[in-house]
């Protein structure tokens, strides 16, 4: 009998177990989905994006599913990072064993800076995963993302903060994310996170207005696989640093994709929705995956699609 | 809570748009309480990509089923009315946080509409609890009051009441719920239509009675994970999740303004 696959995986210098995340905004803090698989069998945790002050998030409704998709207009919800050290890392520390990564988001580069400054240091984080591609909130998010010198400015307040690793998270909506990928390496970060949603919105037509409270929403889901694909393997054949591919995978064969395409590691968001064990699945169909093809390590997956063989 | 594959004891059509649905789920029978909800994927591949959340209209532990009542209303919904006994749907719960139960008070029960499929299983939980229990239900017309029959073996006192006055009083569920309050009620439950669930919100605040409110909302995760249930709450900028938070609300919690 063949030797099992190894999955393990090394990201900006945090050593995963293996290469299956769940996203942020979808996995609440893990114990959400604790009544229906345990999640340290997954290679790690995106918490929900966490900003210096708690937040409201955004007027209902904030859902609208889509053909393959979901807009969301969230808006950040959150506790702050005050209540977030305090009441739920300690929780999750206990719970889980595997990597917690933590989502941040702010309205201004000294929000992002103090943030990252009050998370370095404490015991539990492994990494900090940079929002500056939220669609949902006014100031700030994709504002940061949305050009290659304010990212870049975002990375690098945040750098000085912190020696944890940095995955930065980036918008699919600019015209050239590989020169933004190429930026905010520059500015120091470790690893970079694709996609976060895509811009859009949708009309009821019986109240004759947006259907979100928010009007614009982020449109996540199988929908939008296509593009996150393409986005990590324009930026995977471009930056020195592993990326984490997500944006609608839904099972192995997505996150396959992914990896071909030059992902290092994968995360499913919305994914969750349709079916809590959707990580899960996923982990179990990649290792099967690599046995049946007989790879060693899902190493030999990343940027498959380009490399050739 | 866990998430079960569940198969299909029986499916009837009702009326034109409306089924009952029951599903052999012991798991969540023995856990269920009035009020809470099961997120159902009502297709077995991606379209549509969001489970569904139906209330649980009753449980029946003998047979370990739960039955859910809902109507056709989109393609999710669509495509569950064609689902054939023996098939099996992946089912979430139960879900949320349910009714608080009375124990020997004077309660009236609202449903209006498909706000009738929590009510049965409500119903049923305050008979076991020497309630005096006055049961108003309303529909467009008399085929929507198909399921009416079960709910007398829980109350003495069962009034309906339809838009066309096919049957029971000519005019609205609140119409009848303002007689009921003659007999100083001590408790309220409601589950219906947004214009029903404030002038039953308005009377409770103006009667100074105890009101509990069953809310629906679209839903991504079901379990509290993805923020996108919200209602508005009492207090500025608080958006309580009608998944987790409710589905059943305290009246004075829920801001039911549009």
């Amino acid at each position: 009998m063949s030797k099992a696959p190894d999955l393990s995986m090394e990201i900006a210098g945090l050593k995963l177990k293996n290469p299956v995340l769940v996203a942020s905004g979808t996995f609440g803090f893990g114990m959400e989905y604790c009544d229906y698989f345990n999640p340290s069998v997954l290679g790690g945790i995106m918490t929900k994006g966490i900003t210096l002050e708690p937040r409201p998030g955004n007027p209902p409704p904030r859902l609208c599913e889509t053909p393959a998709g979901l807009l969301n207009s969230i808006g950040l919800e959150n506790p702050g990072v005050d209540d977030f050290l305090a009441s739920y890392l300690p929780v999750m520390k206990e719970k889980f064993s595997t990597a917690i990564i933590v989502n941040i988001a702010g309205s201004t580069v000294e929000q992002y800076a103090e943030v990252s400054s009050k998370l370095d240091g404490v015991e539990g984080i492994d990494a900090l995963e940079v929002n500056i591609s939220c669609p949902n909130v006014k100031e700030g998010g994709m504002a940061f993302g949305a050009t290659a010198q304010s990212a870049a400015q975002v990375v690098a307040a945040i750098r000085n903060e912190t020696s944890l690793p940095l995955i930065v998270k980036l918008s699919p909506n600019v015209t050239d994310i590989v020169e933004i990928a190429q930026a905010v390496v520059d500015a120091g970060a470790d690893a970079l996170s694709l996609i976060n949603t895509l811009l859009g919105m949708a009309i009821d037509i019986e109240k004759e207005k947006p259907v979100l409270g928010n009007v614009f929403g982020g449109l996540s889901g199988p929908a939008v696989k296509p593009v996150a694909v393409r986005a990590v393997w324009q930026v995977s054949q471009s930056v020195d640093v592993p990326v984490i591919g997500m944006g609608g995978i839904t099972g192995a064969e997505d996150a396959l994709e992914f990896f071909m395409a030059g992902a290092s590691a994968v995360a499913i968001g919305t994914g969750n929705f349709t079916d809590p064990l959707t990580a899960v699945k996923t982990l179990s169909g990649i290792e099967e995956y690599l046995t049946e093809k007989g790879y060693a390590s899902i190493k030999e997956l990343i940027g498959k699609a380009w490399k050739g063989s | 809570m866990g998430v079960y594959e569940a198969r299909v004891i029986s499916h009837q059509k009702l009326q034109e748009s409306a089924y009952l649905l029951e599903l052999h789920c012991p798991e969540i029978v023995e856990k269920a309480q009035a009020g809470q909800f099961v997120h159902l994927k009502c297709s077995e591949t991606l379209a549509p990509l969001l489970r569904r959340p139906f209330s649980i209209h009753k449980t029946d532990a003998a047979r370990g089923s739960l039955s859910i009542y809902y109507a056709v209303v989109g393609e999710g919904t669509d495509l569950l009315s064609k689902v054939s006994i023996n098939e099996q749907l992946s089912v979430l719960g139960p879900l949320g946080k349910g009714f608080q139960l009375t124990k020997g008070k004077n309660v009236v029960v609202i449903g209006g509409g498909m706000g009738i499929a929590p009510m049965l299983f409500l119903a049923e939980e305050l008979s076991k609890n020497d309630n005096k229990i006055t049961i108003l239900l309303g529909a467009r017309d008399k085929e929507g009051l198909l399921v009416k029959d079960s709910f007398a073996r829980f109350t003495n006192d069962l009034q309906l009441a339809t838009d066309d006055g096919s049957l029971g009083h000519k005019g609205t569920v609140v119409e009848l719920l303002k007689e009921s309050l003659q007999d100083n009620p001590t408790m309220l439950y409601a589950c219906g239509p947004l214009p029903m669930l404030k002038e039953v919100k308005r009377l409770s605040e103006k009667e100074g009675i105890p009101c509990q409110l069953s809310l629906e909302a679209r839903m991504a995760c079901g379990i509290g994970a993805c923020l996108g249930c919200t209602c508005k709450g009492k207090g500025e900028k608080y958006y309580p999740k009608v998944c987790s938070d409710g589905p059943v609300f305290w009246a004075e919690e829920v801001d039911l303004s549009e």
